[in-house]
């Protein structure tokens, strides 16, 4: 069988801290004895990926993301487990697999905030040892695509916030990474620019083969780009599959939309399904799929329904579904 | 090539204190003028203690002494010394280059001389300005040689303070802050370095124990050199106590280095 991109088995990272107290007294006590803190992040992650897919990387807040992304980068050493990337031990951070990856990340920049993106390029263009050529190339093509050819000159504090994370991407992307780690990288942008920046990872994805973890809170990131998505919560992993199938499966609901034309009284609606939503003329019903046009038929004949819209289940929902029932178990 | 990536950091570091220009120019500013207080103490200490030599100095040595402790320490003991790496690894800025193919430690660095080098060359005009007002009462070096050793332990002096100064940088790994230890040792620092008085005026003891210490290199030593009052085996036992303390905190910045990796949790991203 081929290798693997990227393989995880049994990864785990505690974090230890010290308790801080407040105040100038606390501080002269914790010269002498410090309360020790630990915290579990990531308790046990497995996966692997296969060279040119684009996942997913879905959790709550806290569930471990990040941490597992600064292990694959190398940045932090883990407790235990086992990692390669490219054939690679990421903490060993050897130059040759630091050659071959990058991480972005939406929450810290890596362009240097007072001179244009430009300069930074340049930099990036020495440290990953870059031909003139491949840069020249790299370079061209990467600011057609994300259309930055106009702001590489402006220093990077003017920029909104959109363009400077395109500036960020083409920064990651001049070496031509074959692995790229992307967390939240849409993150506080508009929707707008969150097209564009989804748009633009798809066609680099086709284009170039490169295999992509990515994070994001946005579901229409991930419904538009990931065809796998891995979920974790508190520091385990929790599904690793298709999307679709993880949608079909917890998505064996309709919802009924009703509008009454009178006051209704939600233990009347009870019989007919989940009521996940009520105001007195308003409702919204969930219904097993396999009966909800039948449903639908009674509810017209019985109630006095003004209005009555059947929709599916919206991606976010069963996504906050499984986070709530991932608190205790596995889906 | 290794060094053109540092060759690359140098000049973006540049560029970025050019944007700073102005606040660099008046930190060194304010050094000079520091100095020109200390000038006025020992010329008012020449004439009404109505002395010629003072512990070996003559007044214009005296004066080109000071005048010349405080040029270097204007570029090389900067206050915010250390911030950046603090900073870096406190806010998570550090985890950035971590995942390229480049030596945080040397990037560091790279951008301590630049930083260095850019005050220096900001401060040209400053210097300019005293050296044209103190033209007749200054004394030259006593020889090519000795202008030579100024500039050479100059530069070691720079390697001994970025070096210092990164071993209480880069305790942020355990602490939240390290401004602490920073100004403490910056406070010893003045005082030890013999920018307001030459060394040799310590009673003997204190300068036994001085002598001990690596802070001497940051003033005392090269204006020392300069005014020619080092013998050839004093220059080569300070050029040996200079190198060893290179090799002293290197080898220190090498532990704490790997001990700190293991401890860093890239917090603040
Ligand atoms: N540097 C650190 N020191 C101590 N604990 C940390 C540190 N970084 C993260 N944690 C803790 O580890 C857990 C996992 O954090 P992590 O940042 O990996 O979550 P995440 O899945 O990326 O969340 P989010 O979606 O909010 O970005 C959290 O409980 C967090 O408080
Ligand atoms: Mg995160």
């Amino acid at each position: 069988m081929k290798q693997p991109i990227i393989d995880i088995q049994n990864l785990r990272k505690t974090y230890t801290y010290y308790k801080k107290p407040p105040g100038l007294l606390g501080s002269l006590k914790s010269l002498f004895h410090r309360e020790k803190l630990l915290t579990e992040a990531v308790k046990e992650v497995n996966f692997s990926i296969e060279q040119g897919e684009f996942v997913g990387f879905l959790g709550p807040n806290g569930a471990g993301k990040t941490t597992t992304l600064k292990m694959l980068s190398g940045i932090l050493y883990p407790t235990s487990g086992k990692v390669n990337v490219l054939g690679f031990t990421p903490w060993d951070r050897k130059p040759e697999f630091q050659k071959q990856f990058s991480l972005v990340m939406g929450q810290k920049n890596q362009l240097w905030w007072d001179l244009p993106a430009m300069e930074t390029f340049l930099l990036n263009q020495t440290i990953y040892e870059i031909p003139e050529k491949v840069f020249r190339a790299s370079l061209k093509e990467l600011s057609e695509l994300l259309e930055i050819q106009d702001i590489l000159t402006i220093p990077v504090r003017k920029l909104s916030l959109g363009q400077r994370m395109k500036c960020e991407l083409a920064a990651a992307l001049l070496h031509q990474p074959k692995v790229l780690f992307l967390d939240e990288p849409t993150i506080g942008l508009d929707v707008t620019s969150q097209q564009n920046i989804r748009t633009f990872l798809k066609k680099y994805n086709e284009q170039k083969k490169t295999t992509i973890l990515l994070t994001s809170h946005y579901m229409d990131d991930i419904m538009e780009l990931c065809k796998r998505v891995i979920i974790v919560n508190l520091g385990r992993i929790v599904y690793d599959g298709s999307l679709q199938e993880l949608i079909d499966k917890h998505a064996d609901y309709k919802l009924l939309k009703i509008t009454f034309t009178q006051e209704m009284k939600r233990n009347d609606l009870k019989k007919y399904g989940k009521v996940s939503e009520f105001a007195p003329k308003r409702a919204v019903l969930h219904v097993a799929k396999a009966q909800y046009k039948k449903i639908a038929a009674h509810i017209l004949e019985e109630l006095p329904v003004d209005d009555i819209f059947i929709d599916e289940v919206s991606v976010e929902e069963v996504i906050r579904d499984i986070f709530a029932v991932t608190k205790t178990g596995t889906v | 090539m290794q060094l053109r990536k540092y060759v690359s950091i140098f000049k973006l570091t540049w560029q970025q204190y050019l944007a700073y220009r102005l606040n660099l120019f008046l930190e060194v500013f304010g050094g000079i003028f520091q100095t020109l207080i200390t000038v006025a103490v020992w010329t008012l200490l020449f004439r009404f203690g109505s002395a010629q030599v003072i512990a070996g100095f003559s007044q214009p040595e005296m004066i080109t002494y000071v005048l010349g402790g405080g040029v270097i320490s204007s570029f090389l003991l900067l206050h915010r010394q250390g911030d950046d790496i603090s900073d870096d690894i406190n806010k998570g800025g550090l985890s950035a280059w971590l995942a390229k193919p480049v030596s945080p430690n040397l990037m560091w660095l790279a951008k301590d001389m630049c930083r260095k080098y850019f005050t220096f060359f900001i401060g040209l005009f400053a210097y300019a300005v005293i050296f044209w007002f103190f033209a007749g009462r200054l004394v030259p070096p006593v020889s090519v040689f000795a202008a030579f050793l100024l500039l050479f332990f100059t530069l070691l002096a720079a390697l001994i303070h970025f070096g210092l100064f990164y071993i209480f940088s880069i305790m942020a790994f355990w602490f939240d802050q390290t401004w602490g230890p920073r100004t403490l040792l910056r406070v010893i620092m003045e005082l030890a370095s013999g920018i307001l008085l030459p060394l040799s005026l310590f009673p003997a003891g204190w300068l036994q124990f001085l002598n001990l210490l690596p802070f001497k290199f940051f003033a005392y030593v090269p204006m020392q050199l300069y005014l020619g009052n080092f013998s050839a085996t004093e220059i080569a036992i300070e050029f040996l106590t200079a190198v060893a303390w290179l090799l002293i905190i290197f080898s220190v910045s090498v532990v704490l280095w790997r001990r700190g990796m293991k401890v860093y949790s890239a917090s603040g991203i």
